[in-house]
C-alpha cells in the first residue's frame, strides 16, 4: 500500500508499506506509531531543509506523551524532496543543534 | 572527588543496515531494540536503548550524500569499516570534582593482554605526566553564535608529555555550562571534519583526529583536509 500525505506547503510525501517495514525493523519502538508519522507530515510544528543535504525535508512535531516511550519527545520524519519518499522516522529526546533551515512556518 | 565512572565500549556486535533508496544508514550494537534518539546534527542521531539506558546505535540520514563530499567510496567501503569498528574497544573515564566543579573525560583504546602484563611489570605505575591547554586559544574564539560556542572557553585539552598526544578533555564550571560545552565540542568536531575552519585551531583538530582515528575514519579526515 502506498499513501500520499500532503504537508502544509502542498508537498506530497509518500509512505509505502516497504518504507514502513524498514523503519519499524530498524527502530522497533516506531511500530505502533505509523499514524503519528502521518500526522507529523500533515500538521508539523516545523519543516526544515537539511543543513548538509538541502534536498532533505525534516518534519518535527512535539508529542507531550508517547505511550511506552516517554514524555515531551519530538517525532522527526525525514523525506526526500526529489523522490518524495519517507526515508526514516524516530522520536528524539534532545537536539544538540538546529535541524537545518526552517522552511515552514515562514517568518 | 565526588565520583569517577569508567565505561567500556565494545562494538563487536555491530550490525548495520543501509537503505540506498532513502540513503539512510542505521548502525546498531546488537539487534535493533526500542530506543529514542539524541539528535547531534540534522543528519546524525545517537540512539539510546530504553531498558536499561545504553548506547544502542546511530542513524545517519543522507549517508552517501553527506560522506561522498569527503570520501567518494563511502558506500562501497562501508562493510569493511563496520568490520573494523567491530574490533574497536574504548574505555572512557569520567571524573567529577565537586570542589572545583570540574569534569575530566579521559579515553583510551583498550590494550592487549600482553600490553597489560607489561604495564603491571612496569616501574612507571604512577600516572603519566600531562598538561592542560585551553581548547581554543585566546583571541581565536569563533563568533559567539550559540551558548555552546561560548562554553568552549571552559574546555581544556589534556595532553601527554612529552609526546603531546590527546588524553582527554576537562570542562570547568561544569554545573553552569557543562551540557552546552559538550554540545560545543560535538559541533566543533563535526565542523572540523566537514567544514575545515581556521577559527578552530590546533587543539580542536587534534581532538577531532583522536576521535576519527579511534573510529578508524582517519582516511575520511585525510581526504577532507
Amino acid at each position: 500500500m502506498q499513501q500520499a500525505i500532503s504537508d502544509p506547503m502542498g508537498f506530497n510525501a509518500i509512505l509505502t508499506d516497504e518504507c514502513w517495514e524498514h523503519i519499524a525493523a530498524r527502530h522497533p519502538e516506531m511500530g505502533p506509531f505509523r499514524q503519528f508519522v502521518m500526522e507529523t507530515i500533515q500538521q508539523p510544528d516545523g519543516i526544515y531543509s537539511g543543513r548538509r543535504d538541502a534536498t532533505r525535508r525534516i518534519y518535527r512535531k512535539k508529542y507531550m506523551h508517547v505511550p511506552g516511550l516517554g514524555d515531551s519527545l519530538d517525532l522527526l520524519v525525514f523525506v526526500g524532496s526529489a523522490d518524495q519518499y519517507v526515508a526514516t522516522a524516530y522520536f528524539a529526546a534532545y537536539s544538540f543543534r538546529m535541524l537545518g533551515a526552517l522552511i515552514w512556518p515562514s517568518s | 572527588m565526588a565520583f569517577q565512572l569508567v565505561q567500556k565500549f565494545k562494538f563487536d556486535k555491530v550490525e548495520h543496515s543501509y537503505d540506498p533508496r532513502g540513503d539512510v544508514l542505521d548502525i546498531s550494537f546488537g539487534p535493533p531494540v526500542r530506543g529514542i534518539a539524541l539528535q547531534v546534527e540534522d543528519w546524525l542521531a545517537i540512539r539510546v536503548g530504553l531498558e536499561p539506558p545504553f548506547l544502542q546505535g546511530m542513524t545517519i540520514v543522507g549517508f552517501k550524500k553527506v560522506f561522498e563530499r569527503i570520501n567518494r567510496y563511502a558506500e562501497r567501503e562501508l562493510p569493511d569499516r563496520m568490520k573494523r569498528l567491530a574490533n574497536v574497544r574504548i574505555k572512557i573515564s569520567i571524573s567529577y570534582d565537586d570542589e572545583s566543579d570540574t569534569v575530566v573525560y579521559r579515553w583510551e583504546q583498550e590494550r592487549s593482554a600482553f600490553d597489560g602484563l607489561l604495564d603491571k611489570l612496569s616501574f612507571h605505575k604512577m600516572g603519566k605526566p600531562s598538561i592542560f591547554e585551553p581548547l581554543l586559544r585566546p583571541g581565536k574564539f569563533p563568533p559567539p553564535l550559540m551558548a555552546a560556542d561560548q562554553s568552549l572557553r571552559n574546555v581544556y585539552v589534556e595532553k601527554s608529555l612529552p609526546s603531546k598526544d590527546i588524553l582527554g578533555i576537562k570542562i570547568v564550571e561544569f554545573t553552569k555550562c557543562g551540557p552546552s560545552a559538550l554540545e560545543g565540542i560535538f559541533g566543533a568536531i563535526i565542523d572540523t571534519i566537514f567544514e575545515p575552519n581556521p577559527e578552530y585551531d590546533e587543539n580542536v583538530h587534534l581532538i577531532t583526529n583522536a576521535v576519527v582515528q579511534r573510529l578508524d575514519w582517519q582516511k575520511f579526515a585525510t581526504l577532507g583536509a
